[in-house]
């Protein structure tokens, strides 16, 4: 039991019938951390996050907040962002809030959440009129209603387009930097490789890799590749042991330094004018993990 | 953490939200409102130029038993006429004033009273009198007290009705909604609890029915016109109304305390409101069908809210009279929300995901 610990999860599992949705899993998430829960859909990502928030009853496990069994308490220390829902017709983004805010005895204020989630423009709009960026940054304010520690973001840039997706991860930021603690669940590699502290990738109902995104790549891919067009140098076999593989036009060379490969294809007088390096990225990881073990259970 | 502050304030917090959510879907509102009165019109005009020919005679006594005596009334031979035992003669007349009856006979005395606002009534009686010619041994009454008419009496039926449509389709169309579209998973993460957020529904949705129904009421009185009776024991209605009102918002609770489909909760409610809709006497009385109907009757809470209603509003009861009918309402009422909220989730099974 450490004093930084947020959430812990323990021996947690959850069947639906046959299929064991979380199977086992064991976690623990820091005070103040950004944590992204990764993985295919039907990997028991959502059924795990409704566990902790309460909606759904573990088979078994335990569920620790603050070094504490979660209880009801847990609702007042708790913001949620859910990936569907739908909010009460004909109310405006401020009535929502003023709703939300009344079913709290503390609260963050007004003021404050349409700063941090940037509605001031549309604070009079009917929540049915907003667009999709508007209504996932209004989900973000009322999981800030009751200035909550721990903030539950699943999904939440599902369908933004590029610029709605940036401005909401800046939102993100702005509470990071309040120093909460955030679970995000997200498809998007490149939403977690950005925002998150420490990440798990889910399959299957376990987790199947732990750590931040940079040793999560390091760990898997640690050698740089650098890529040649095909048509710029002969076979690569005359290269002697250097570790190579083709992808579609190009040859690619892995070494754990890149100057290795650059120093060889000076000595055989190869054109470096179309030479690039390849860094490998969360999204690799992913689909590398996913993929193998995928594989193996078929 | 019952009955504190802001137990109460979250509890307001969501009548304040439904209430805002019904009286801005405009649409909706002026159903409520304008569907009632449009009803009542229709039926009040439709109604008084009715054209079909069916009698209804009660028999003070039991009219098996007395078909002698009846024989010497010209009308016992007629086809579309039924004869209903009636127990005593005040019963007879009162049911004959609130077009129950379109005669009331009684063969032991040799008399009969018709009521001169029903044109049944009016055209039996001349019948009678035409074939008897001068030498009818029954001594003729006609009711001396303002007689109710039948757009008098049946509009109570169809401003219950429509608060039964009301209550049901307004509680429980909504949580189905609110259950499918994620509303009630979103505030099951917050600290509100079932009890608290049906209450709010239930004090909502009273809020509501009393300001549509004030509305089409006044409408009624002052387009309408109808009878009423001299005194008006308004604290006995208004409770009537209360007790009604809850019982049917109750019931909602339960048919759709767990039910995610929009078609499943539409068949639930229909499967109570048509029964309730014809076995309550809200259109036509009852009087003289099965006994088996009338026993199926007494225990729908529409029929208890409609007598009472119409025993308040057109004959001037009192709470005394009314009282075994508020009782059932409050025991119905009981019953369908504490079995409501035991059964009630907030949303449906989870998914594997």
């Amino acid at each position: 039991m450490t004093e930084n610990n947020g959430l812990q999860l323990i021996d947690l599992c959850k069947s639906f019938g046959k299929v064991k949705a979380v199977n086992k899993i064991n976690l623990t998430i820091l005070k103040g951390q950004c944590f992204g829960l990764l993985g295919p859909n039907g990997a028991g990502k959502t059924t795990l996050i409704e566990m902790i928030e309460g909606l759904i009853k573990p088979d078994s496990g335990q569920i620790l907040y603050l070094n504490k069994p979660i209880d009801q308490n847990f609702k007042y220390q708790a913001g949620i962002q859910f990936q569907y829902t739908k909010l009460q017709d004909f109310l405006t983004v401020k009535d929502n809030l003023k709703f939300y805010q009344a079913l709290y005895p503390k609260n963050k204020p007004l003021d404050e959440i349409v700063e941090i989630c940037q509605l001031k423009n549309f604070l009079h709009q009917d929540t049915n009129t907003l667009s999709g960026g508007q209504r996932q940054r209004l989900y973000l304010a009322l999981a800030l209603i009751n200035d909550p520690e721990i903030i539950f973001l699943d999904e939440p840039s599902l369908g933004l387009d590029p610029h709605a997706r940036r401005d909401f991860w800046q939102a993100i930021q702005n509470i990071k930097n309040q120093h909460k603690t955030v679970v995000l669940t997200t498809h998007y590699l490149e939403e977690a490789e950005f925002l998150c502290d420490e990440i798990a990738i889910m399959m299957q109902g376990k987790i199947i890799a732990e750590g931040s995104p940079q040793a999560l790549v390091s760990q898997h891919f640690g050698q740089v590749g650098v890529s040649i067009p095909r048509a710029d140098m002969p076979s690569p076999e005359a290269f002697g042991l250097m570790q190579w593989e083709e992808e579609g036009d190009e040859y690619v060379f892995y070494d754990n330094n890149p100057e290795n490969i650059i120093k060889k294809l000076i000595e055989h007088q190869v054109s470096l004018k179309h030479l690039s390096i390849q860094r490998k990225s969360l999204n690799d990881v992913f689909l590398k993990l996913t993929f193998d073990d995928a594989l193996r259970i078929s | 953490m019952l009955f504190t502050k802001q137990w109460f304030k979250q509890i307001g917090a969501i009548i304040w939200a439904r209430n805002l959510e019904f009286f801005r879907d405009k649409a909706a509102l002026s159903w409520n409102v304008l569907f009632p009165l449009l009803l009542i019109a229709g039926i009040y005009f439709g109604f008084n130029n009715d054209t079909t020919y069916s009698f209804k005679a009660g028999v003070v006594g039991q009219a098996s038993d007395l078909k002698q005596e009846l024989i010497t009334l010209p009308i016992i031979d007629l086809n579309y006429i039924k004869y209903v035992d009636i127990e005593n003669e005040a019963k007879g007349l009162q049911s004959l004033s609130r077009f129950g009856l379109d005669i009331l006979i009684d063969p032991v005395h040799k008399e009969y009273w018709f009521n001169q606002e029903s044109k049944e009534g009016y055209f039996l009686d001349k019948l009678i009198q035409k074939s008897m010619a001068g030498n009818l041994i029954y001594t003729r009454h006609h009711l001396n007290n303002t007689p109710v008419r039948y757009a008098d009496w049946v509009w109570i039926g169809i401003l219950v009705i429509n608060i039964m449509y009301g209550c049901l389709y307004g509680i429980g169309y909504v949580l189905v909604r609110y259950r499918k579209n994620g509303h009630l998973k979103r505030l099951q993460v917050t600290p509100i609890t079932i009890t608290q957020f049906l209450l709010a529904q239930v004090v909502s949705r009273v809020g509501i029915v009393f300001a549509s129904t004030s509305l089409v009421v006044l409408g009624c009185y002052f387009l309408l016109k109808p009878v009423l009776a001299s005194h008006i024991d308004y604290v006995s209605l208004a409770l009537v109304f209360l007790f009604g009102v809850l019982s049917f918002i109750s019931l909602a609770l339960l048919l759709c305390s767990r039910v995610t489909s929009e078609e499943l909760s539409r068949g639930l409610i229909e499967l109570v409101s048509w029964p309730m809709l014809i076995c309550s006497g809200a259109l036509f009385s009852l009087e003289g069908t099965h006994p088996w109907l009338l026993k199926f009757s007494s225990l729908l809470p529409s029929t208890h809210f409609i007598e009472a209603s119409r025993q308040i509003a057109l004959y001037g009861a009192s709470f005394h009279d009314v009282w075994p009918n508020i009782e059932f309402l409050i025991g119905s009422m009981i019953i369908f929300f504490f079995i409501g909220i035991m059964l009630f989730k907030w949303q449906s099974n989870p998914t594997q995901s």
